[in-house]
């Protein structure tokens, strides 16, 4: 009789196991917008636990506010210092921000639409508690104007980028998830522009690491690293951290940067999603190879207007 | 009405771990060590030991896949092992009597089992590339553990009344 419900239980085990693998390959691939079971789910308990993490960040915030008493007095010294140099720093960004524009007035150059962008300000309702997804739960959604693939800051730098999108709630990936595929294309400033893009993500030292940098390229620590603008739905300017260190990478062929964000991943409240004025098209049209048929003229036609705007 | 309580109860620690445990454990995602919540896999444990381990696996597919849902893309792989793992603690111990000791013993080692699984998982289908050190999760099973004996007292006396439909279900 035993063996006979022990048979019974591995072939429910099986089962299980074979509806699992079902299941997990049907949804594995990036669905920024899930089904509307899923859309339901999500939006209720972003509800519920929106009213749940506020008052617990309160809280939290008060804790730490009563530590930095302590160091109120040498912070606000240093803060006074940062404070004139500040002025210092808006007058003389005033008097290049003209210059430039007259600039661009004798250069007859458009303004570059590239780091244009508008903020909307979201708050985070909930967070994944495992080391494997690196999720934020914010309480914005479709009906508020937020697309998949969105950049999500904080004051402080990126944080991330919209996954997925439900009707009032939304997920965020991480930038420390970065091993799926979001990959950002980054400038380091130095004394000229270099070009590369943070594709991975050091979890023992907390750095990501910017790739496919120009082995000639000069950078040294505590150069600041910045988004570029360059495709996608990121916008140029917006802070990921700064150089730690830099190597040639294992084929001598490029270099390494190791970055530390520079936004703050533990207590998030408040976070920005950056909606971007100019949108790059996400399809490029590949031209027709059949020769002969009536569709080549069109498709350069769409190359063209592409490449001039 | 017990099924009412036992279930908000459940929503209660799954809306927990999403939110306040993660505001209060702030250096837990740069530390060198992380101490993870598993309320829900604790809760379930207690229940498949003293109701039932069927409705326990009913329960753990519902509460996995919405942490499935609602934390990651995949579908499948805490409903997986939220299901399974009480499921299978509960058949280990038909046979004993339940003390403290022994239950306390299962939690810690559910949630161990349950850390290791999920990561297998999602290594399976490529979506964690962080590599793997037994030692990791000890601190995670632990904290489960103590929580475990936090809540054993007053759970157990709540699940004592009905708890003769363990009994229906042993073989």
């Amino acid at each position: 009789m035993s063996n006979f419900f022990f048979k019974r239980r591995l072939l429910a085990l099986l089962v299980s196991l074979i509806v699992l693998v079902t299941i997990v390959g049907m949804t594995v691939k990036d669905r920024p917008i899930p089904t509307w079971p899923e859309r339901i789910i999500r939006d209720t308990f972003a509800f519920t636990e929106g009213l749940i993490y506020k008052p617990a960040v309160a809280i939290a915030g008060f804790f730490e506010s009563i530590q930095d008493i302590y160091q109120v007095f040498e912070e606000n010294k240093a803060l006074k210092q940062n404070l004139q140099q500040f002025t210092q720093v808006t007058a003389e960004l005033n008097e290049l921000k003209l210059e430039n524009e007259q600039f661009r007035k004798l250069l007859e150059a458009k303004q570059s639409k590239l780091s244009d962008y508008q903020l909307k300000l979201a708050e985070v309702v909930a967070r994944s508690p495992d080391r494997w997804n690196h999720t934020l739960i914010i309480d914005r959604g479709a009906k508020d104007g937020i697309q998949p693939n969105m950049a999500v800051i904080t004051p402080e730098g990126y944080i991330g980028r919209i996954q997925s999108v439900s009707n009032h709630s939304a997920q965020v990936e991480l930038v420390t998830d970065i091993e799926r595929g979001n990959h950002i294309s980054a400038i380091v400033q130095s004394s000229e522009p270099v070009y590369g893009v943070v594709e991975g993500y050091d979890p023992k030292n907390h750095w990501l690491i910017m790739r496919k940098i120009p082995l000639q390229a000069e950078i040294a620590e505590k150069q600041l690293v910045v988004t570029s603008g360059l495709g996608g739905t990121i916008p140029r300017g917006l802070i990921l951290g700064e150089v730690v260190s830099v190597k040639t990478d294992e084929q001598f062929l490029t270099k390494d940067a190791y970055i530390r964000p520079n936004a703050n991943l533990n207590l998030l409240e408040k976070v920005f999603v950056v909606e971007r004025s100019f949108v790059p098209p996400t399809e490029i049209p590949i031209p027709n190879s059949v020769p002969g048929s009536t569709t080549p003229n069109g498709v350069e036609g769409e190359l063209q207007g592409g490449s001039t705007s | 009405m017990r099924w009412g309580i036992l279930i908000a109860i459940l929503f209660i620690s799954y809306i927990l771990e999403g939110t306040v445990v993660q505001v209060f454990s702030t250096n837990a995602w740069e530390g060198s060590f992380y101490v993870l919540p598993r309320f829900v896999l604790v809760l379930l444990v207690f229940i498949s030991l003293y109701i039932g381990r069927r409705r326990a696996f009913l329960l753990g597919v519902i509460f996995g896949l919405f942490f499935d849902i609602q934390y990651s893309d995949v579908i499948g792989v805490y409903a997986f092992s939220l299901a399974i793992i009480p499921y299978l603690s509960a058949l280990a111990y038909q046979y004993f009597q339940l003390n403290v000791f022994l239950i306390i013993l299962t939690v810690f080692f559910s949630v161990y089992i349950q850390e290791c699984v999920i990561f297998y998982l999602y290594r399976l289908f490529g979506l964690a590339d962080v590599p793997f050190h037994w030692l990791t999760h000890l601190p995670t099973a632990a904290f489960n553990a103590f929580f475990a004996i936090v809540v054993y007292f007053p759970l157990t006396k709540y699940l004592e009344k009905w708890a003769h439909g363990r009994d229906e279900e042993v073989i």
